[in-house]
């Protein structure tokens, strides 16, 4: 999914003509705002959420510079599936962060918060796990369901 | 209808004091009565091929602990089953979640003689749900069993009946009662053992809390449950059960700083079969407190559909065999 601000001059039919590249390459259009009440050089800003091949971005990008639009930014926006742990037991973060690296399935963001209980043995790890897909959250969880049981640590999984 | 009482205690005093409040009610309402013929707690036991005494069997059963003149002197339930005739077993003993105790003697026993049961009774179930089922198949009986999951909460109906022709997803519920009591106490601050003593000081939980806090309550409905709705032949053995007597003060306020408490969840889906304590996010539906049960069913023409009542007490579950004793009444029209 691709997230673009471009700029277009405010003149009647330019929007619907700042569209066409997208559908023209197969594109999906799946939101479009253009904020007609902010004109800047004789330009409104539209920003387009779409679904494109990568090959068709740079297509579409080229077109849109040959037609005079403004490109002020191109990102990609990444679906992501989440999970939240509280691992208590023998396990500090570090491990829990390791364990999670061993487990080789991909995670797009990890958070992870320990107790502060300064001396304790057991520690309390909050985890927050992000992925590309529903499969990889279920990979890994296996793997840490697993993981705690071995390592004699309570996991507490998040609803998914 | 005549009905055989196997269980006096607080669940079988309830039944007798709803049919005695509801007498007039059914008769109104299905044109019908609903007699107790027989009775039988842990040492006596008594019968009436007519109809007992509602009020004097409590009574009885008030002033001498006993539910009837008749000393069991190690008769079994069974036997005294075959004294009278009778319509319907409602089987309320103690649950034996080990071998089914007493009560799956009972159920098995009424079932091959031709008698519908009913039954809150979770450990007979929990183990040995297909082959009852197969047993009151093979007999032309029918098999009830509202409140053996969930207490008042009309959870197996639902799904049969109101949610007909979706097809269930998943159920996630809180299942027990005396967890979700010590874990919403456990929210304010409490330590786990404190929450536990305060729970017993309030009649919530056993003295001996083990089935409670290590799930084995819940994972006996999830079982059930498993059966019953998703059509699984499996016993509590099969499911997977976390308690809650590793939670922390310190996990509890952990969850809090992200926007979530910890609750036990019982989960029956495709690929789960569990009972274990889960983050739930404040404001979900199973976030609640106290010592209600709630369950969410997730289905796939309606969503979620939530439902949530009592899990125990004594007119709250007798309350669900009443409900049972009249869909037996309607389906023998």
């Amino acid at each position: 999914m691709i997230n673009a601000e471009i700029h277009v001059l405010d003149i009647p039919g330019t929007l619907i003509r700042s569209l066409e590249p997208i559908s023209s390459c197969g594109g999906n259009i799946v939101g479009v705002v253009h904020n007609r009440d902010r004109v800047i050089d004789g330009r409104i800003g539209v920003n387009i959420t779409f679904s494109v091949g990568p090959d068709e971005l740079e297509k579409i990008k080229a077109t849109w510079e040959a037609n005079d639009v403004v490109v002020a930014r191109v990102d990609s926006i990444v679906e992501t599936h989440s999970i939240d742990y509280l691992i208590i037991g023998g396990m500090p973060s570090s491990a829990v962060e390791k364990m999670i690296a061993d487990s080789k399935v991909p995670v797009h963001s990890l958070y992870v918060r320990s107790s502060s209980g300064a001396g304790s043995k057991v520690h309390t790890v909050m985890v927050s796990i992000k992925a590309k897909s529903q499969d990889d959250l279920r990979s890994l969880d296996d793997y840490i369901g697993k993981a705690c049981k071995k390592a004699g640590a309570a996991c507490i999984r998040g609803l998914d | 209808m005549k009905v055989f009482l196997s269980g006096f205690g607080t669940v079988g005093q309830g039944v007798f004091e709803i049919l005695l409040l509801k007498e007039k009610y059914l008769k109104d309402n299905y044109d019908a009565s609903i007699s107790v013929v027989g009775v039988v707690d842990s040492s006596s036991f008594n019968i009436d091929k007519k109809s007992l005494c509602g009020f004097c069997v409590l009574a009885t059963k008030t002033n001498s602990g006993k539910c009837g003149p008749n000393a069991r002197d190690g008769k079994p339930v069974t036997e005294i089953m075959d004294m009278t005739d009778y319509d319907v077993l409602i089987e309320t003993s103690p649950t034996d979640i080990e071998n089914g105790g007493e009560g799956l003697a009972n159920i098995r026993h009424a079932l091959a003689s031709g008698k519908d049961v009913v039954t809150v009774n979770k450990g007979p179930l929990a183990l040995e749900y297909p082959a009852l089922a197969k047993l009151a198949e093979e007999n032309g009986c029918i098999l009830k069993y509202e409140g053996s999951v969930g207490g008042a909460m009309p959870i197996i109906s639902l799904c049969h009946t109101a949610l007909a022709g979706q097809r269930i997803k998943s159920i996630r519920g809180i299942l027990n009662g005396t967890c979700n009591y010590i874990l919403s106490r456990m929210d304010t601050g409490l330590p786990f053992s404190q929450a536990l003593r305060e729970a017993q000081q309030l009649g919530y939980a056993e003295a001996d809390p083990t089935y409670d806090i290590e799930g084995i309550d819940a994972a006996s409905k999830v079982a059930i449950l498993a059966n019953s709705i998703f059509d699984r032949a499996v016993t509590i053995r099969d499911v997977s059960v976390t308690g809650i007597t590793a939670i922390t003060p310190e996990a509890v306020a952990m969850a809090a700083e992200r926007g979530m408490v910890i609750r036990l969840i019982g989960e029956v889906s495709d690929d789960r079969l569990e009972v274990a304590p889960r983050l739930v996010p404040k404001g979900h539906a199973l976030a609640i407190s106290g010592t209600l049960n709630t369950a969410q069913v997730l289905t796939d023409l309606a969503g979620p559909i939530t439902v949530s009542g009592r899990g125990a007490g004594k007119h709250e579950t007798a309350s669900a065999i009443l409900s049972d004793l009249i869909s037996i009444m309607e389906s023998r029209k």
